[in-house]
């Protein structure tokens, strides 16, 4: 294998929230079940639902085991088998993690147990693997469920150039009511309601990918769209210029005052090392880097 | 969707706001034809759900609470609810008696109580347990002018230390005809008819729109509800004058109400009348929740 994919995760809570309570959440891992693939996963927990933190945990979760016990192996088959026994999973153990259903007198247990039950939790889901190809070039195979967009970027003489932007492409696709992998079970014949397929099999040295939560995606395809390449600043970006990106784009209004996350990985040309997985219970009173885990 | 063109944002530092004006006057005493509620009753359920409801949108979480998303006042108007007078007042009773306006925080911690009941298909049909926070109360006249002067005071206030929130909802419950016109506050030496007490109170907005002023007509009698007329023609009494003053039909709200099946004609008014307690729930649900569904919560 050549080359070694970079994994940063960025990541921050809305404006005056306190950082566990931020809902977005992400996984890395260079070494699926330690073979040659390496797995990702990014969920956007939803604000309107209950506890969309946790459910965003238990879904990255359920996708970092699906994609370990396939062996990083995953199509359309996965989806069906692997993912979705790994999302009933996640259910009952959300399930099992409900608020009491004995009769209260407390009213906020009471109104707990009712959004609980009549709202449930909402998140979205992007996961995938990449591997190196014997050819010199790399693949990736990612699913997606709702609004946190891949994106594959290649340097061009003045800056990136998106060679890929999937579900969605451009910044009016974002609204309040993307489709959701949510903890009631999905209908009958509905695996993984409003899934997308992401494929790429010309990842080369210097390419990089990013996943990334709907405000940042929204901001980035906006400015791509009207003022020009956002792409270099966020492939440059460290902890401390992302803080400064988000505290600045949010006081312009630029940024909807959302969690925002950014999973980047790039294809670098040293030699492959051992790189550490980033967790999905990992609390982001820091951005996370590699390190942490799962 | 608003006047400023942008997403509906509602969350701490822009919360919502929701006014309900209730008529306690003596006719809403009268029990509702094949209900057996009085209107009072009614009311006080239709409102209590919606509260009920308004709390759920604010808990994410049991060990955080309730966040404090909205500003949420009741104003009773004929009764009081704690002398054997006449009065516009707070609504709100136990810890909250005499607050005029409180968080939605607030709100969801005090109740009045939490009772038992089927929670229906949701649920499937276990009992659920369900805080409740306005008692029926009905007696005396019905000084409507009163209350929405009060009304425009909070909304006023709220406008000027929220104008970037999305403008405040206010609801107007009654049975019956104003009977405190022409009325000044005290100290004010320029009475003002209901007309334009009503038109002070629509003139007061946000970045994102004029104030919303919705009126629920209840009768005893509910016969063929007028949702959302275009024309005050042929309504019964007091429909012209609830027609008068409630708001023209906004976008968002119009939207809300055609997404639940009630068509909306040009020049249609936020008004139902002669509502039976099913539509008057149904009323409320789109002036509160549904129309602000598409917003984004959160912070």
């Amino acid at each position: 294998m050549s080359g070694l994919i970079e994994p940063q995760v960025f990541v921050t809570a809305k404006p005056g929230e306190r950082p566990e309570s931020c809902q977005d959440v992400a996984w890395f891992d260079p070494a699926v079940a330690g073979g040659p693939v390496a797995g990702f996963a990014v969920a956007d927990g939803a604000t309107g639902g209950w506890d969309g933190r946790r459910w965003a945990e238990l879904v990255v979760d359920a996708a970092a085991d699906a994609i370990a016990e396939a062996g990083g192996a995953i199509d359309g088959r996965w989806v069906r088998a692997e993912l979705a026994d790994a999302l009933d999973r996640a259910r009952e153990t959300w399930r099992l993690e409900s608020p009491s259903s004995e009769p209260t007198t407390d009213p906020v247990a009471a109104l707990a147990r009712a959004k609980f039950k009549t709202s449930g939790g909402q998140c979205t889901l992007t996961a995938g693997v990449l591997w190196a190809g014997t050819e010199g070039s790399w693949h990736l195979r990612a699913f997606a469920v709702g609004d946190s967009p891949l994106v594959h970027l290649r340097p061009s003489d003045d800056g990136y150039r998106v060679l890929l932007a999937a579900p969605q492409h451009r910044a009016d696709q974002f609204d309040t009511h993307p489709t959701l992998i949510s903890s009631k079970p999905p209908g009958p014949g509905a695996v993984v309601p409003g899934l997308s397929a992401i494929a790429i099999d010309d990842l080369a040295v210097g390419d990089a990918v990013l996943v990334m939560t709907d405000a940042i995606a929204a901001w980035a395809l906006h400015r791509d769209e009207v003022i020009g390449d956002p792409w270099g600043v966020l492939v440059g970006l460290d902890h401390a210029g992302f803080g400064a990106l988000i505290d600045r784009t949010r006081t312009t209004d630029e940024m909807a005052a959302d969690d925002v996350l950014l999973l980047r990985m790039t294809i670098a040309a040293q030699p492959y090392r051992a790189l550490p997985t980033v967790g999905p219970l990992t609390t982001p009173t820091q951005p996370i880097g590699p390190g942490g885990g799962r | 969707m608003t006047d400023a063109g942008s997403k509906v944002i509602i969350n701490r530092k822009r919360p919502g706001m929701i006014l309900l004006l209730i008529d306690r006057s003596y006719s809403m005493e009268d029990t509702v034809r094949n209900d057996g509620r009085t209107l009072a009753q009614m009311v006080a359920d239709a409102v209590n759900e919606t509260l009920y409801n308004l709390c759920l949108l604010c808990i994410h979480e049991e060990h955080e609470g309730p966040r404090p998303y909205f500003r949420v006042g009741l104003i009773g108007y004929g009764m009081s609810a704690t002398a054997d007078v006449q009065a516009v007042e707070p609504a709100l009773g136990g810890m909250l008696a005499g607050k005029e306006v409180v968080t939605s925080t607030e709100l969801a911690l005090n109740p009045i109580r939490v009772v038992e009941r089927n929670g229906g298909a949701d649920f499937d049909g276990e009992m659920i347990s369900v805080p409740e926070w306005l008692e029926p109360v009905a007696g005396y006249a019905t000084p409507m002018c009163e209350a929405i002067y009060r009304a425009g005071s909070l909304a006023a206030d709220f406008c000027a230390n929220h104008p970037d929130s999305y403008p405040p909802i206010v609801i107007n419950l009654t049975d019956g005809v104003v009977t405190d016109e022409p009325y000044a506050p005290t100290g004010d030496q320029h009475p003002a008819g209901l007309d334009e007490w009503a038109e002070r109170l629509t003139t007061l907005r946000t970045n994102h729109g004029p104030l919303r002023f919705l009126n629920a007509f209840v009768s005893a009698t509910p016969l063929d509800a007028s949702w959302f007329p275009s024309t005050p023609n042929g309504l019964p009494e007091p429909g012209r004058r609830l027609f008068d003053i409630s708001s023209p039909l906004p976008e968002d709200l119009a939207t809300a109400a055609a997404d639940k099946g009630k068509p909306i004609g040009a020049g249609a008014r936020a008004l139902i009348v002669n509502a039976s307690p099913h539509e008057l729930a149904a009323f409320l649900e789109i002036g509160t929740l549904d129309v602000l569904n598409g917003a984004e919560y959160g912070g």
